[in-house]
């Protein structure tokens, strides 16, 4: 195993929190489920809902669709984590963190001849350094596509864009008090849904589960030396 | 017209840095506040991707009719209104797009092969069986943003027309007046992000500009212009946008590391932060330009479009278009 590590960071990050419903308040970092589709996206793997994807299965994306699932995950990248055992940790590096009103004029559903105003919290200025378990091979493979990555990468939202650098493969996760946490009761502090997608949707016919919280200790609420800050990317439903 | 000759990889990003002035103007309030973006500590002011993006639709269809583009009025996916000025739904959008086209018989991609826009800005097709979702191609890195403090004036302001109480009928003593904020000078860089991969699968079934022929240098010809019609020819006669002047635009494509440097990180090397003048902002980027540009992998052999205002003489690497 190689441990690629990489920093990220944007101008503004919105890392959508499952549990709030209007979806507009980012929570600090994103949870294992956004790690994935970060490299997904560098490594090119298209949700079949997407333009992107080259022959997407129609019947059974109707059929998902009938099931209550309308905007699939990438069955390449879910077969991509599960096939790596994909592990990842992520850290804030970034400084105090501060979140910003970012209120917009949208146009994207027009009932009305208003505007559709838009009020969200984003995260400003986020930078996080992330750390992923891979087979040596393929952890050359993702440092090469997040180098050149084959879609636009995002921190949470299409209009956050995101920039990786200091790519990098190391034999261990740097020591460090600053690690996200898995916490499985209540959250505290900067706390993100612990969500990951869910490898074989056939069955449940859900993209995510989210079970505790992953906790990102920040310079006013440092965490504890975890023995080991990766966690398993990926869940299988049924587990 | 600025033209674009170089023949741009399939893969990696280019990046394209606009600059515009705005004088006197008040350049993307925020809608709940109706005040200014201001960094409150450095006094520059930001606009969003959202708003820049709405003023290149516009510079696109202007270059959709330069360029006889076909139902070149209907070249743009997200308008708010008709011609007859009634508001427009998703629906009545995709209709008219499909009427104008001459399509008889309906398909899924119909607004992303026949609009500008949906190539380039992405959207959501969220129609129920037939959902798909198209990722922007291009998109500002960073928010646009003056490199440098601004200064602001409190304006106040009379309407010609103060409003009528209801309940009275009697017309309101301090109806109609109201101070705002106003931007007496600001020079703005939009610093884009283009995805060429992404570009060509938006991109390459469109029936607007011919990927085979043209391929990603006519969509980036179609880009620039518009955003340097949008801020030129074609601007938008409302106060918040009238006095605004695309000023440069150029765009390259890096190889190997860049500095991923904020525009909005100039102000930090700025010897005075204060500007006020088109003069002060030009002597102040002859300064601090060059060394932007190198850090983001800009040089006279990867440029692939650049064009001037004839009132912006900078210099900057690459022939001119």
């Amino acid at each position: 195993m190689s441990i690629l590590i990489f920093e990220l960071a944007g101008e503004m990050a919105m890392w959508r929190n499952v549990y709030e419903s209007m979806g507009s308040f980012s929570c600090l970092g994103p949870a294992p489920g956004n790690l994935a589709g970060v490299i997904g996206a560098a490594l090119g793997f298209a949700s079949p809902r997407s333009q992107a994807a080259e022959k997407p299965d129609a019947k059974q994306l109707k059929s998902w669709d009938k099931a209550g699932l309308p905007w699939p995950v990438s069955p390449e990248l879910l077969a991509w984590e599960e096939a790596n055992d994909f592990h990842v940790a992520c850290r804030w590096i970034g400084k105090f963190p501060k979140r910003v009103p970012w209120n917009i004029n949208g146009c994207k559903e027009i009932n009305r001849s208003d505007n559709l105003r838009l009020q969200q919290q984003v995260i400003l200025d986020p930078a996080y350094e992330v750390a992923a378990a891979l087979p040596a091979e393929e952890a050359e493979r993702v440092a090469a596509a997040l180098r050149k990555p084959a879609f636009p990468l995002c921190l949470g939202a299409s209009f956050c864009r995101a920039i990786v650098r200091n790519v990098r493969i190391e034999d261990a996760v740097p020591e460090s008090p600053f690690w996200a946490f898995r916490a499985d009761g209540g959250a505290l502090g900067e706390a993100t849904p612990f969500s990951r997608h869910i490898v074989n949707p056939d069955s449940c016919f859900e993209r995510i589960r989210s079970d505790g919280y992953w906790i990102y200790p920040t310079p006013d609420q440092p965490g504890v030396i975890a023995a080991e800050p990766l966690v398993r990317g990926w869940v299988r439903a049924g587990e | 017209m600025i033209k674009i000759q170089s023949t741009l990889p399939a893969t990696g990003n280019a990046y394209i840095l606009f600059g515009f002035e705005a004088i006197q103007a008040r350049p993307n309030l925020d809608p709940y506040s109706s005040t200014l973006r201001m960094n409150d500590e450095t006094g520059q002011v930001f606009t969003s991707d959202v708003h820049i993006k709405h003023h290149v639709r516009r510079g696109l269809k202007a270059y959709a009719v330069a360029e006889n583009l076909p139902h070149a009025a209907e070249t743009v996916f997200y308008e708010k209104e008709d011609e007859a000025g009634n508001p427009c739904n998703f629906d009545l959008r995709l209709k008219r797009i499909r009427e104008v086209a001459g399509i008889s018989k309906p398909d899924m991609k119909d607004a992303l092969n026949n609009t500008l826009d949906l190539p380039l800005f992405g959207y959501v097709h969220a129609i129920k069986g037939e959902n798909f979702n198209v990722t922007n191609a291009a998109n500002t890195l960073f928010r646009p943003v003056t490199f440098h403090d601004c200064e602001i004036y409190s304006l106040g302001r009379n309407n010609a027309f103060p409003t009528l109480d209801n309940k009275t009928l009697k017309i309101k003593d301090s109806a109609g007046s109201a101070t705002v904020d106003s931007l007496e000078y600001g020079f703005f860089l939009a610093l884009w992000e283009i995805n060429l991969n992404m570009l060509r699968v938006n991109a390459s079934a469109s029936k607007l500009i011919d990927w085979e022929k043209a391929g990603a240098a006519g969509w980036f010809e179609a880009l620039v212009n518009g955003m340097w019609r949008a801020y030129s020819s074609d601007r938008y006669p409302s106060f918040t946008q009238r006095s605004q002047f695309a000023q440069f635009v150029l765009g390259w494509m890096p190889e190997g590391e860049v500095s991923y440097a904020n525009p909005a990180s100039l102000y930090d090397r700025l010897e005075e932060k204060r500007i006020n003048t088109h003069s002060g902002a030009v002597a102040a980027l002859e300064k601090v330009l060059p060394d932007f540009l190198s850090g983001w992998g800009c040089s006279g052999s990867n440029v692939f479009v650049k064009h001037r205002a004839a009132n912006f003489p900078v210099a900057l690497p690459g022939a001119e278009a």
